[in-house]
């Protein structure tokens, strides 16, 4: 047994979770299973030798033995065979047992109701379980364990979810077994079709700081991540495009944005000379990332407006150098709030993860495929400067602007009409028809959400009241919450 | 002591107790066979209209099945003589005069107390249907056979010992009696529809099969070692070089229903009591951990073994039969593989030449229920009448839940298979079944692995099912 076997071993032994099985040390030390299976007997015996009873350990065992009587496994041993078969309820049944011929039977049945066994036993119970069985066709160790001043050693169910946890942290390589390397047995066609999803999000963030002066390229590699996030966006979009003012402000409601509309709506005029590309950077980037997006950026939205009006697709590169500093700066904290963001985010979203997860690979990968990166965002932005018009008049049209937020949910706010009934001043009730901003959500309400309804500074100072009534036009609401409790 | 210590160690045949040798022979390495793997699409259902009637399915099974049944009838009674009186052939129940000897064919079906009825639960304004164990306490006395034309009541000495289920078709030999009722002597079944051959022993030496089901994968600690322990037995990495090897044998493995635990929500806890109370579906109530304890512990089998997955009565794939597949999205890392086959229950495909028949056991669970309590535990006769009367689900659509089906009845057998098992019963057992032309199927009873922690493993060269348990 080589010493780094056993310097492995020492050292899965004292940290947690304290238990050394012979798949954990086959992997450890990249070893056959069944190498791991002799080691770890090789260790248990030192250990005891040098110090009895300090380390204790698991087995397996496995062959044949008569069924147990009772659902309690191998609590019988061939020792006391003859005494506890029977179990008689009646004395006279007792008698009959005794008497030679039943054991006979016995003989036979024990011939016939073989059954065959893979049982893992404690230390204390090996020897017994051992001797119990008709057929032994193999013992290995499973586990050992530091037993100090006769401790008890963890109850064998425990063992469970360590297995469990040894697979989280030694997954199977491309989802292969190797054959020889760890000794699992091979099955060569079959075959892991999906592999994981080819990562986006995160490298586009870390190949913005490697690559600052480039932002177009950057905005572009998001893009992607915001297609596969939200598919059902995608009929939305043109109607996102026409005001990019609005999709700002959904996204930003997680940060201080409840200030913020408000000055937007008047910075009508350009204020910032922050070139458009960069907000549209910020745009397609995560939406949910927000508090980043504060003032600086939204300068830059109204100014981008403006520019697009003359500038259209020319994408000019040579604004791009102006605000490099400012650039850069934003685009860490942007980081760090992704990544504060990523760490909130339900672990189990499968598409953020993929997206996280591989971070370093995936940067060449950007610069491979700018092609049809620009493709997209040329489809993106015709629609955007014949909109942009009517969006400043007073954003007439019943538009849905909807981003998709924490979880892949879709939220936004549209113009709806309502119907609204005051008293006039001779008494008589009055019906109005008035255009209102009223804020959606796919999904149930959370609190959060509810907050985020009041925050937007564009409806009419009316519409809080009127949004709890009309709370039943919002389409596609979770009827859940009407359920819930009050 | 030392002495019995000595043997034992030397019955051994691997004893990896011993410190590791220099040479690595014990590092062998395993090839897993890729065998062929094709499922039937019957039990498929494309369009699911419930706009017919039930009754179709009756109809079309008499149709398919009287036909065999006739001739292995008109075999054995045509020619026969009782007290000088020649036997005929009554096409149609309702021509059966009385006191005639003939034969009739039809569709038997049952008037038990304890039966679950549509009309009750209508008349009872709040539906609930209580499942009983068993629909009758006593020997049924209302069972009748019926035809296109018509419906007779069978009694007499013929049916003494019979297991008989709502929906079977059989052909009875008798006559009427004074009461109208038909006194049966004689019974047959259609027995063992054609089998096709079984592949060349070539393609089956020192090869096997692992059945297992009900799981019931919680995601707790309970019961999960058992299931580490079933893992790494089939991965090949438990146990010595010999149950390796014997473990790289094993070419498929067959999931038969209730692999995920059932959902209970305490209701009785505090924090439960606190929650607001929803109804139908509450995101708040859901567990994931079975799921993704179950997508995990499949996606290590399956890179080294080929697995096909029936859904159970347990499982989110709906309650009539057939059930539908599993949706991959339930588990999703285990469904990219290649080589996991969701299919529907019950399940009729072929692995690896072998014909196989099976279902997560709803079918055999209600048949049971027919059966008088005194009769025991006759689950495995049942299971073998079954193929005989070649219908894996009579009690469908009679007390068991299931598509109405009006162009085909999926659940009668057209080809004998070579194993057919039920899963989720409370104990193993199996059985060869010889059909009349020579036609061997062994039937397994598949106990579930949550109550007694065995699997089934199925030597393909000899066709014999054996159980191997899993004890921690």
């Amino acid at each position: 047994m080589a010493v780094e076997h056993c310097d492995l071993i020492d050292n899965a032994l004292n940290s947690e979770p304290g238990v050394v099985t012979y798949r954990l040390l086959s992997r450890l030390a990249h070893i056959h299973v069944n190498t791991a299976k002799r080691i770890l007997y090789g260790y248990h015996t030192a250990a005891n030798t040098a110090n009895p009873g300090s380390v204790s350990a698991t087995y397996v065992i496995t062959g044949l033995r008569k069924p147990p009587r009772k659902e309690e496994p191998p609590k019988i041993s061939i020792q006391d065979d003859d005494k506890d078969i029977p179990m008689p309820s009646s004395p006279l049944d007792s008698i009959m047992r005794s008497s030679p011929a039943p054991a006979v039977e016995d003989e036979e049945e024990e011939k016939e109701a073989l059954e065959a066994v893979v049982m893992m036993v404690s230390e204390d119970r090996l020897q017994e379980t051992l001797e119990s069985m008709n057929q032994i066709s193999a013992v290995h160790m499973y586990s050992i364990q530091r037993t100090p001043q006769g401790q008890a050693p963890l109850p064998l169910k425990k063992l469970g979810p360590l297995e469990d946890r040894l697979r989280k942290e030694f997954p199977v390589k491309e989802l292969k077994y190797g054959g020889k390397e760890f000794g699992a047995i091979c099955c060569e066609g079959v075959e892991y079709q999906g592999r994981r999803p080819p990562p986006s999000a995160m490298p586009s963030a870390k190949a913005k700081v490697a690559a600052p002066a480039k932002p177009a390229p950057a905005a572009k590699s998001t893009q992607p991540e915001k297609k596969s996030t939200q598919p059902e966006k995608k009929s939305t979009q043109s109607e996102k495009k026409t005001s990019p003012t609005e999709d700002k402000k959904p996204s930003s409601f997680f940060g201080k944005a409840a200030a913020k509309p408000a000055t937007t709506e008047k910075k009508e005029a350009p204020k910032s000379t922050v070139p458009a590309k960069r907000t549209q950077a910020d745009f397609f980037k995560r939406p949910a990332s927000s508090a980043a997006k504060s003032a600086p950026p939204k300068k830059q939205k109204v100014e981008q407006k403006l520019e697009s009006d003359d500038e259209e697709e020319a994408e000019p590169e040579p604004k791009v150098e102006r605000d490099l500093a400012k650039e850069e700066e934003i685009r860490k904290k942007k980081q760090q709030e992704e990544e504060a963001l990523l760490a909130m985010m339900d672990m189990d979203d499968d598409i953020e993860m993929g997206d996280a997860e591989p971070a370093p690979a995936p940067a060449p990968a950007k610069e491979g495929s700018p092609d049809w990166d620009e493709n997209e965002m040329k489809d993106d932005e015709p629609s955007k400067p014949l909109d942009k018009p009517e969006e400043k008049k007073e954003e007439e049209e019943p538009k849905e602007i909807a981003t998709e937020t924490k979880g892949g949910r879709r939220r936004g706010r549209r113009k709806v009409k309502k119907a609204r009934t005051v008293r006039d001043e001779k008494g008589y009730l009055e019906t109005k028809f008035e255009e209102v901003w009223e804020s959606f959500s796919e999904d149930e309400p959370e609190p959060p959400k509810k907050e985020f309804k009041k925050t937007p500074a564009k409806t009419p100072a009316k519409t809080p009241a009127k949004k709890v009534g009309g709370g039943g036009k919002k389409a596609q609401g979770s009827i859940m919450s009407f359920f819930g409790k009050k | 002591m030392s002495s019995r210590k000595a043997t034992v160690e030397q019955n051994i045949q691997d004893n990896l107790l011993v410190y590791p040798s220099e040479e690595k022979d014990e590092e062998q390495d395993i090839k897993r066979p890729l065998v062929r793997w094709e499922g039937t699409r019957d039990f498929i259902l494309e369009d699911r209209s419930y706009q017919q009637q039930f009754a179709d399915l009756y109809f079309i099974r008499l149709l398919k099945l009287k036909p065999p049944l006739e001739e292995i009838a008109a075999e054995a009674w045509n020619k026969l003589e009782i007290h000088g009186e020649k036997v005929i052939h009554s096409p149609r129940v309702l021509d059966v005069r009385q006191g005639q000897l003939c034969w009739i064919s039809g569709t038997i079906f049952m008037e038990l107390p304890l039966k679950p009825n549509i009309l009750d639960d209508l008349a009872k304004e709040n539906y609930s249907e209580t499942i009983v164990d068993k629909y009758t306490e006593t020997v049924c006395d209302d069972i009748n056979l019926e035809d296109e034309s018509g419906r007779i009541r069978l009694t007499g000495t013929g049916l003494v010992g019979e297991l008989l289920v709502t929906g079977c078709v059989v052909a009875v030999l008798g006559s009427e009696t004074a009461d109208g009722e038909f006194d049966v002597i004689d019974m047959k079944f259609p027995d063992l529809a054609p089998q096709p051959d079984l592949p060349d022993i070539s393609e089956r030496q020192g090869r096997s099969m692992i059945l297992v089901s009900g799981l019931n994968v919680t995601g707790d600690e309970e019961g999960q070692m058992e299931l580490e322990l079933l893992l790494q037995y089939l991965t090949g990495e438990l146990c010595g070089p010999s149950d390796q090897e014997e473990a790289g044998s094993i070419t498929h493995l067959v999931i038969a229903g209730n692999s995920l635990c059932q959902q209970i929500i305490d209701e009785s806890t505090p924090e439960q009591k606190l929650k607001p109370k929803r109804y139908g579906y509450d995101p708040n109530t859901y567990n994931p951990k079975p799921t993704q304890y179950l997508d995990e512990w499949l996606s290590s089998i399956l890179p080294s073994l080929p697995t096909t997955m029936l859904p159970g009565e347990l499982d989110p794939a709906g309650y009539a039969l057939p059930q539908q597949q599993l949706h991959p999205a339930l588990l999703p890392t285990a469904s990219k593989f290649s080589d996991l086959h969701y299919v529907t229950n019950p399940w009729a495909g072929d692995i690896g030449g072998i014909k196989v028949l099976g279902t997560s056991g709803q079918n055999l669970e209600d048949a049971f229920r027919y059966i008088p309590p005194a009769d025991g535990d006759v689950r495995l006769d049942l299971l073998e009448r079954t193929l005989r009367w070649r219908c894996v689900a009579p009690t469908c659509p009679d007390t068991l839940w299931t598509y109405p089906f009006n162009d085909r009845d999926p659940f009668t057998i057209e080809e004998s298979p070579h194993v057919y098992f039920a899963g989720n019963q409370p104990s193993f057992g199996t059985r060869e079944v010889v059909g009349p032309n020579g036609e061997k199927t062994t039937i397994i009873m598949l106990p579930s692995f949550a109550e007694t922690k065995q699997v089934v493993r199925l030597d393909l060269e000899t066709m014999q099912a054996t159980p191997l348990r899993f004890a921690v």
